[in-house]
């Protein structure tokens, strides 16, 4: 979905859904008074006001279930003003239970499981029901239509939520962070018997548990994108002559909403890649003695805290040796590598085996733009493939996404990451605000006095970078300032821990993959403020941990 | 050793070492490594295998050869060890090798300076290849 259309739901969303719960309460109010045998007239224009309002304006955003279901409570007010006969149990349950699937079908779109142009059974079975009752056809008492449109409206309608902005989570799971990071900060300060105390324990331990809690409360259904593709594919499918059903496995598996999101182009190009390039026309596959139809399975599974998401057909497989035909076309040299690193050249920039460029998917293109935002989700791209019987795609996504947002900066060529929160400023260096105390240059900053380290030799470079910068740090109860070459970018990274030999010393302290494949490491402000950096000049670095 | 060892021999200079094939995930042309800032002289760097963030070491610094220079033959093992995984620099990958248990003597011979990290020597006519302990060479105390 583009995001001008996005910005024009969200607006409807927020107008429609106050309208839809005044009439879901309105529709029990005529109910009641059908009842009692009171007047309903006035109710009953009021609603249909409204429900042409929602009508219209879900049609033009191609909310078809919406619109379709606005209309059909539209006719139904209509019958009942106009055919008394029709002033039933059986026409008033439906109108309470229609405003009900009304006010659903707006949490729908809220969540991103209903999209412009989905249609929905219950709204057929509720039109189905109106036309019959055009007829004159009603009789009283509890039908299997009822049923149908009823059970779902219950169960949805009982838990009792409370919808929160998505951002407004992020920032919660940001604090936290923060929180656990400056706990980890203390617990540095402190000596060994109070940081094994009891207080402190708790206190870590409730902290991951909020995290934990955050974490949950922003989990979604993987079937939220894997649902996207079960129209997408049949129509493909049925232009480039074949045929494929789509099977779904595991879409009851949550992951973080900040992965859905991102996941959905990934998946598309796998999906579309699959049924370009895997899946056979059905008389090549009568030929091969498969069944005409082919299968296409997106499949979901959560094992500890990865989710494994696969998509798999069932057509001709991939040739490695076309592979290893295309790259020596193109001057990679192959004698040594096995199946892994070969099929690795799938992922390359530029590398192609289809024959044909399909407009639809040119493999090659595709894949290293879904392996690259797979590596940005903190996630791995799998091929495997078997000659003739299939080839499965697989994701391996973390569960959550562990945001930090960082200003990038560059020290002698080299790139590394700051955690915004710990940056209190940066700004152009100033040779009058910079003096020397016994041999350590210090920086005037907001009438204190901080010392200046210099980044090549807090990192271990002397490239003569300019130092045209400055960012000032705090880690918990040091600050200091860092003279830097050039200030790059704010930038959101997924962090990830570094193998802990490596994690346990100096002044890092994790890594992210950019966007471009690289690695960028993230600097760790609490130890370079607590003084790192400057005993680390003084150790030798054999000496470390020897 | 009672059983053949199906291993992946690499070379360091002159000499052979040879990993159990099962701790040796992939081999890789060398990929972007990103130098490490403070690490001791052994972390080249890390680098990204699809997604994941890897320490590469280099085996010859720990074993006290001079330190590698790229050539296009160098190769980063991917090893997973335990819960671990790592890139190891070498020279050069030689092949994969069945290595039956006759040929293999426990300890001494000419690398008897390396044999602290070295579990065992095979003899394979007139090949020498030292059987690498991976605990050994890169044990956390180590790092």
């Amino acid at each position: 979905m583009d995001d001008a259309l996005a910005k024009l739901i969200a607006d409807f969303l927020e107008e429609a859904r106050p309208m839809a719960e005044d009439l879901a309460d309105a529709f029990s109010e005529i109910e009641q008074k059908f009842a009692a045998g009171e007047a309903t007239e006035e109710l009953v224009r009021q609603v249909k006001s409204g429900l042409h309002t929602i009508k219209g304006n879900a049609g033009m955003m191609g909310l078809t279930a919406i619109q379709s279901l606005a209309h059909a409570l539209e006719d139904l007010c209509g019958l009942i003003v106009d055919r008394p006969a029709l002033r039933v149990a059986a026409v008033t349950e439906r109108m309470v239970a229609g405003g009900e699937l009304l006010l659903q079908l707006i949490q729908r779109v809220e969540s991103d499981t209903l999209e412009p142009g989905q249609a929905v059974p219950a709204v057929d079975t509720l039109i189905q029901f109106v036309v019959t009752a055009k007829a004159g056809q009603v009789s009283d008492g509890s039908s299997p239509i009822k049923e149908t449109l009823a059970a779902p409206v219950t169960k949805a309608s009982a838990p009792e939520t409370v919808r929160i902005d998505f951002r407004r989570l992020d920032r919660l799971m940001e604090l936290v962070g923060e929180a656990i990071v400056s706990t980890e900060a203390l617990k540095e300060t402190l000596d060994a018997e109070l940081r094994g105390a009891r207080p402190m324990e708790s206190l870590e331990g409730t902290l991951k548990r909020l995290q934990q809690g955050l974490v949950e409360s922003r989990l979604l259904p993987v079937d939220t994108v894997f649902r996207r593709y079960t129209r997408s594919v049949r129509e493909q499918a049925r232009q480039s002559g074949k045929r494929v059903r789509v099977e779904t496995i595991g879409g009851d598996t949550t992951i973080d909403k900040a992965i859905i999101d991102r996941l959905g182009d990934p998946l598309l190009h796998l999906v579309r890649n699959a049924i370009a390039h895997g899946v056979e026309t059905p008389e090549e596959r009568e030929r091969a003695g498969k069944p005409q139809e082919a299968r296409l399975t997106l499949s979901a599974e959560q094992r500890s805290d990865r989710v494994l998401i696969a998509v798999e057909d069932d057509g001709r497989g991939i040739d490695d040796r076309r592979i290893r035909r295309r790259a020596e076309e193109r001057g990679i040299d192959t004698s040594g590598m096995g199946f892994g690193e070969l099929r690795g050249l799938l992922f390359r920039q530029g590398f192609s085996t289809a024959d044909q460029v399909s407009t639809l998917a040119g493999r090659g293109v595709g894949l290293e733009v879904v392996a690259t935002t797979i590596e940005a989700l903190g996630g791995s791209l799998s091929i495997d493939s078997e000659l003739g019987k299939g080839t499965r795609f697989g994701l391996d996504l973390p569960l959550t996404m562990a945001v930090v947002r960082v200003l990038v900066v560059v020290v002698d060529g080299e790139r590394y990451a700051v955690p915004l929160g710990s940056v209190l400023e940066s700004l152009r260096a100033d040779e009058a605000d910079i003096g020397q105390a016994q041999g350590q240059p210090l920086l005037r900053w907001r009438g204190d006095l901080l010392p200046l380290l210099d980044g090549g030799r807090l990192l271990g470079t002397e490239g003569g970078g300019s130092r045209d910068h400055i960012v000032v740090l705090t880690g918990l109860s040091h600050r200091c300032a860092v003279r830097v070459d050039r200030l790059v970018a704010h930038q959101e990274l997924v962090a990830k821990s570094l193998d802990a030999r490596i994690a346990e010393q100096g002044v890092v302290s994790g890594g992210a993959v950019t966007g471009t494949g690289s690695v960028i490491l993230i600097l760790d402000p609490a130890r370079i403020a607590g003084g790192w950096g400057g005993t680390a000049e003084r150790r030798s670095p054999q000496g470390v941990g020897a | 050793m009672t059983t053949e060892l199906h291993a992946v021999v690499f070379r360091l200079d002159e000499e052979e070492y040879a990993v159990p094939i099962q701790n040796v995930r992939e081999i890789l042309r060398v990929p972007q490594i990103r130098r490490l800032p403070q690490a001791p002289p052994f972390v080249r760097g890390v680098v990204n295998v699809r997604g994941q963030i890897l320490p590469v070491f280099e085996i010859r610094s720990r074993l006290g050869f001079d330190p590698l220079e790229m050539t296009p033959h160098t190769r980063v093992l991917v090893v997973e060890k335990g819960r671990e995984t790592y890139g190891l620099l070498v020279d050069a990958v030689v092949q994969v090798l069945k290595i039956p248990p006759q040929a293999v003597a426990e300890e001494g011979g000419p690398a008897a300076s390396r044999s602290e990290f070295v579990s065992g020597i095979a003899q394979l006519e007139a090949r020498l290849i030292l059987i690498l302990d991976l605990d050994a060479v890169f044990q956390r105390s180590a790092a």
